[in-house]
């Protein structure tokens, strides 16, 4: 249990406990029960009201939109993370900071761009 | 090893220019009316191109400045001749450029079909000649590689702009899959680069494939593996074959001055970070892509002139005249040798050779796409006493290109080129180049030819907004004129610019 | 030596790209498979910086800049993906036809 390896080896044992207790779990459920079917009973359980529709549905293309301005925030975000383990050194400070509110300003355009061409009402 | 930098402002004041106008524009298209829209938009971008053009005239005159060092030496962003020399060629073109789009311009809200939104258009075209300034200053593997990127993503939209163009789109969505392949192999290149040699930044690159070269074995395989790969993606941005499939649909389907930017600015840019990647980064592995540089260089005129021959579209066929030209581009490069200076010197001044004659051809292409939509070649015929004027300019362009009077700055250009690869021992380049430039007349003339043959045709008046466009094909053939009667000065720059 | 087992999983990531980008016709799929090459790349950038114990840490910094990339890249993709849905009805890269060099003048429609 040492070494590289060694810390997989214990979440390899970790799953191979976990499995165990799961199929223990179920068969002894299966051996224990009864076994009556009715269609009702085989009816896939969704919050107690019968299911409506297929399983594979799409959604509406105009969300792109939508996950694209997240997708879009989400990944200059990663920016701010090394710029905020270094920002407070000597020799960074106020310049650093004003740097990245320019950065953001940036973003922020991108943003009120979005906003004023009506991109980000709800429809 | 200090991490703080402190940033040269004018080193930079290029490309911050061209962004703050990108911003400024789209700003101004979202708060202010139409009218004034109308009235401001374009000039205020052309303004902005001006200011950036000025910047970098007075840093070409004071001597070289560079910014975001390390202590250890190397900076990323180094503004010397070799910079402000394709920095100039990129933003002259934009002025040009600009001129040409003008008319496809709509300030209005809802855009008709086959215009194109004038906010958008103008702030990504000059977002994406941000990114080309950038490149040609660019040091290290990630600036290049930004600034690269900066110059394909508005690239995409632009080229699919023009609204309800389901041509306009096909085009960029096959400009858009070659690039981000060939973008995705050059990025894996750059990390093998930086695991063989442990740096992105050029001259630390240089020492360490030095060293790597010495002794061969898997490391120095893994690193040509890595500059070959890096150099696929700016093959693509250049246009060689056999990375050059999305040229000519590419072109046909973008609105004709987009596909002038392409094949002027873009390429520019892409040859900026070609011979900074191979003359300063991979310098070492000279044995390993010179000669594929210089197949790369055969290939790409042979396959350009010959599908030339068969093209029957204007627009295709100065893409596929395009593609020929990024193998005369190519071809200095080849010499990877101790004379590789003259060969870089060769490659500038032909390239500003090319922007001016390359974008008057686009220029005329898009006169003629006003009397004959479909552009095709056949709709030439009798040119001359429709447009006379169009007529003579496309003329001179195309004779330009071919290399012949009067164009005969082309023929200066093709001897520089000619020159370098003989002093510099390939010259069965020099060879096949020779017998490219024979096949290319071939087409060239045809074209020119057709067009001067009498036809009963009335001048067609010009509309409105077109005055824009002769101003730009008027400003190319000026400069193609200078340059034919006295190139002298051009040369000079690209000697100066290849001094480094 | 845990370097080579990296860079064998960015070189089988990177080889499932380049099968997707030569196999997949459908655009969106093609996207994806662009994704993995790129992220091949990064896992190389990342683990070659660790390796190297790289002061400036290059090889993160390349992967951070690689993401923003690869977002944009997909942004603008999808964007002319759905723009290419709305005016031809098809996302299979091997559909559009309409540009090529099978004959120039009579595929031209008026599209002035």
């Amino acid at each position: 249990m040492h070494g590289y390896f060694g810390g997989y080896a214990l979440v390899g044992l970790l799953g191979l406990v976990g499995v165990g207790f799961v199929a223990v779990g179920l068969g002894a459920n299966r051996l224990l029960r009864p076994w009556r079917v009715t269609p009702e009973k085989l009816l896939t359980y969704e919050s107690g009201v019968d299911p409506v529709g297929e399983d594979w549905s799409q959604s509406h293309v105009r969300y792109y939109v939508y996950a694209f301005l997240y997708v879009v925030f989400a990944v200059d975000a990663v920016f701010l993370f090394p710029w905020a383990t270094v920002f407070a050194l000597a020799g960074f400070g106020a310049i650093s900071l004003g740097e990245m509110f320019v950065f953001l300003g940036f973003l922020a355009v991108g943003l009120v761009y979005a906003w004023k061409k009506g991109v980000l009402t709800w429809v | 090893m200090s991490l703080t930098q402190s940033i040269d402002y004018a080193a930079i004041s290029p490309p911050l220019v061209v962004v703050v106008t990108a911003v400024a524009v789209l700003l101004a298209d979202l708060f202010v009316s139409a009218e004034v829209r109308r009235r401001l938009l374009a000039p205020l971008a052309l303004a902005g191109t001006l200011g950036a053009l000025g910047a970098t005239a007075w840093l070409a005159t004071g001597p070289a400045r560079s910014t975001f060092c390390l202590a250890g030496g190397g900076c990323s962003y180094v503004a010397d001749g070799f910079a402000t020399y394709f920095q100039t060629i990129v933003l002259a073109a934009l002025v040009v450029v600009l001129l040409l789009s003008y008319p496809l311009f709509d300030e209005r809200e809802r855009v008709p079909p086959g215009q194109v939104p004038a906010a958008e258009f103008l702030a990504l075209m000059l977002m994406s000649v941000s990114g080309m300034l950038v490149v040609a200053a660019g040091r290290d593997l990630l600036t290049l590689l930004i600034g690269l990127e900066v110059v394909s993503l508005p690239a995409f939209v632009l080229v699919g702009l023009r609204r309800g163009d389901p041509r306009g789109v096909e085009a960029a969505l096959k400009f858009f899959v070659f690039s981000v392949v060939s973008t995705a192999l050059t990025i894996y290149g750059i990390a093998l680069v930086y695991g063989t040699t442990g740096s992105i930044e050029l001259h630390h690159i240089a020492h360490a494939l030095s060293t790597r070269h010495a002794h061969s074995g898997a490391m120095s395989a893994t690193a040509a593996a890595g500059v070959v790969l890096v150099l696929v993606g700016f093959g693509f941005k250049i246009a060689a074959v056999p990375f050059h499939f999305w040229a000519p649909d590419t072109y046909q389907g973008a609105p004709v001055p987009v596909a002038a930017f392409l094949s002027v600015a873009s390429k520019a840019a892409g040859f900026a970070g070609l011979i900074v990647l191979l003359v300063v980064g991979f310098r070492p592995y000279a044995d390993v892509w010179g000669p594929a540089v210089g197949v790369l260089a055969a290939v790409s005129m042979t396959v350009g002139n010959l599908v030339a021959l068969r093209q029957r579209n204007v627009v295709r066929l100065l893409a596929w005249s395009t593609v020929a030209h990024a193998g005369y581009l190519l071809m200095p490069l080849a010499v990877a040798s101790s004379q590789l200076r003259e060969g870089v010197r060769a490659t500038l001044a032909y390239l500003g050779i090319y922007a001016a004659m390359n974008l008057g051809a686009f220029g005329c292409a898009v006169l003629v796409r006003r009397l004959h939509p479909r552009l095709a070649i056949e709709d030439l015929r009798g040119l001359v006493t429709r447009a006379p004027l169009t007529a003579v300019a496309f003329g001179l362009f195309l004779t330009a290109l071919a290399g012949l009077p009067p164009g005969v700055a082309g023929l200066f250009a093709k001897v520089v080129v000619f020159r370098a690869a003989v002093h510099g021992h390939v010259t069965w380049l020099a060879v096949v180049a020779a017998v490219n430039t024979v096949i290319g007349l071939a087409y060239y003339l045809r074209v020119a030819a057709l067009m001067f043959v009498p036809a009963d045709d009335a001048p067609v008046a010009p509309s409105s907004r077109t005055w824009s466009v002769s101003a730009g094909v008027a400003i190319a053939a000026a400069v193609t004129v200078v340059l034919s009667v006295y190139p002298q000065p051009l040369l000079h720059l690209a000697s100066t610019a290849a001094q480094r | 030596m845990h370097l080579s087992l990296a860079l064998l999983l960015s070189a089988l990531l990177f080889g499932v790209g380049v099968y997707g980008v030569l196999a997949r016709r459908n655009a969106i799929a093609l996207l994806m498979a662009v994704e993995l090459m790129l992220n091949a790349a990064n896992l190389d950038l990342v683990a070659f910086d660790a390796w190297f114990k790289d002061a400036l840490h290059a090889g993160q910094v390349f992967a951070l800049f690689v993401v923003v990339v690869a977002a944009a890249e997909v942004g603008v993709g999808l964007a002319i993906v759905l723009a290419v849905f709305r005016l031809r009805q098809t996302v299979a890269v091997d559909e559009l036809r309409q540009l090529a060099d099978v004959d120039p003048v009579l595929r031209v429609d008026a599209d002035a």
